[in-house]
């Protein structure tokens, strides 16, 4: 594939977008630079708080774990969420606890439109009763170097 | 006697995953658990069949495409990263083939084990044979996992290599490796035991970054395309490169000496995601970086 290739692979994204912007207006979202994601289709917004909370939709490879190259409307959609917490100190490193779970997966991307709202402002309850403990107690622990 | 370290080692590192997974978040709303099980990417893994797949000849020039888990974790149906013991481990059906399902670690410590090798210019490594730790015998099929593909290999070329010295101490082991680049000695050196991190790494090597992939060389002819993610870390577990960076289990690394070219990504540290654990520094070029600019090709070799 070619950088040409990548973007006719993410253009159907398009037709999410007006959800997610409604919903990080709602909610106090921001997309996630689109840069750090890398090419494959994928949309994740963030909320920065004491903790940060995030949602990350991604088109699933196949069953064999290979990366779809041409889009078609029922390849597999999964939305996973979770939050963060990074801990600084005065060391060179620092400690980030995180925690995730998956929304949905498999679910074929001409669905995605119509479940997509309920799921985000669903799943917004959970996260917001996280909080910092939660996340050291609970999360996964990554030392960041 | 060290597989029995090993192997203690592997049990410590499952107990911890237990450990840290046994939670799992009841939604009242949807009446289930938000969370997975403690198996954690268990049962998930499976409806992607990783097993079955060849997740690593599609072509990913970005380096960055998030696919799912990872072969090797299915492989060995389950690999972590343990912070305490910092390593990586697999079990399940695996334990007897060591800490990596793949095998790799045991081919990087080939590579360190061999100690001394010498690019001869052409796009290969020769080996000269010496196992200066001599962890695992084998030094040709070191020489295998130390390969300089063709095309990078070949561009490469002009530069000079001029030595290669064992390295010990806080690194535990591994080989130093030294270029002349523009009249100025740079070391790129691979080590093994806890990753070197970018504050070692800036010691020894701070114009070059690290481009992780799974992509043929081949795609890499006309250089790296701009907006592609390197980082400035030299990763000796592909496992570990892959939670860290959010990837696919990368089959060999660029290493790509620094233009100019590459600004800290925005975020610069990679986040997690259910499948990735994040944490990786994450660098971006603003423009395309020319072949010119690419060292030899580094391969993790599978079985």
């Amino acid at each position: 594939m070619n950088e040409n290739d990548f973007v006719e692979l993410n253009k159907h994204l398009k037709e999410l977008e007006p959800i997610f912007i409604e919903f990080c207006s709602q909610n106090e979202f921001v997309f996630t630079n689109k840069k750090s994601l890398g090419r494959y289709p994928r949309i994740r917004i963030e909320r920065q708080t004491e903790i940060n909370i995030w949602f990350d939709l991604w088109m699933q490879p196949d069953k064999s774990g290979n990366r779809f190259e041409i889009f078609n409307k029922n390849l597999p959609y999964e939305l996973s969420a979770g939050a963060y917490y990074t801990e600084s100190n005065n060391s060179k490193t620092s400690l980030r606890f995180d925690k995730s779970f998956i929304c949905f997966s498999d679910i074929p991307f001409f669905k995605i439109e119509i479940i997509l709202q309920a799921e985000l402002s669903k799943n917004l309850i959970t996260l917001k009763q996280w909080n910092v403990d939660f996340l050291k107690k609970f999360g996964r622990k990554v030392v960041l170097q | 006697m060290k597989n029995l370290t090993r192997l203690l080692a592997i049990i410590a590192s499952c107990i911890a995953v237990f450990t840290s997974n046994a939670f799992a978040v009841y939604d009242p709303t949807a009446g289930r658990f938000l969370a997975p099980d403690p198996m954690g990417h268990a049962s998930d893994m499976s409806l992607y069949g990783f097993c079955n797949g060849d997740p690593i000849n599609k072509v990913d020039p970005d380096g960055r495409l998030a696919k799912g888990f990872t072969k090797g974790a299915v492989q060995g149906d389950f690999a972590t990263y343990d912070n305490n013991l910092q390593r990586w481990s697999g079990f399940a059906g695996q334990i007897g083939v060591g800490l990596s399902p793949f095998g790799v670690l045991g081919d990087v410590r080939d590579i360190a084990s061999a100690g001394m090798d010498i690019w001869n210019g052409t796009g290969t490594w020769t080996g000269l044979g010496i196992a200066s730790i001599g962890i695992i015998p084998g030094f040709s099929e070191a020489k295998k996992a130390w390969s300089a593909g063709s095309e990078v290999a070949h561009v490469a070329k002009p530069l000079n290599y001029i030595s290669s010295v064992p390295m010990s101490g806080a690194q535990a082991e591994g080989v130093a490796k030294t270029y002349i680049i523009g009249g100025q000695n740079v070391t790129h050196s691979l080590g093994l035991g806890a990753p070197l991190g970018a504050s070692q790494l800036n010691q020894e090597s701070s114009k070059i970054f690290y481009h992780y992939t799974t992509s043929s060389e081949s795609s890499f002819s006309k250089g790296l395309w701009s907006d592609s993610s390197v980082t400035d870390k030299l990763y000796n577990n592909p496992f570990q490169a892959s939670q860290e960076l959010g990837i696919p289990i990368p089959n060999k690394i660029i290493p790509i000496i620094d233009g100019g070219q590459f600004i800290p990504n925005t975020p610069s540290i990679v986040q997690p995601s259910f499948r990735f654990q994040g944490g990786g520094s994450d660098f971006i070029n603003t423009e395309l970086v020319p072949p010119s600019q690419f060292l030899p090709v580094i391969e993790f070799k599978k079985n």
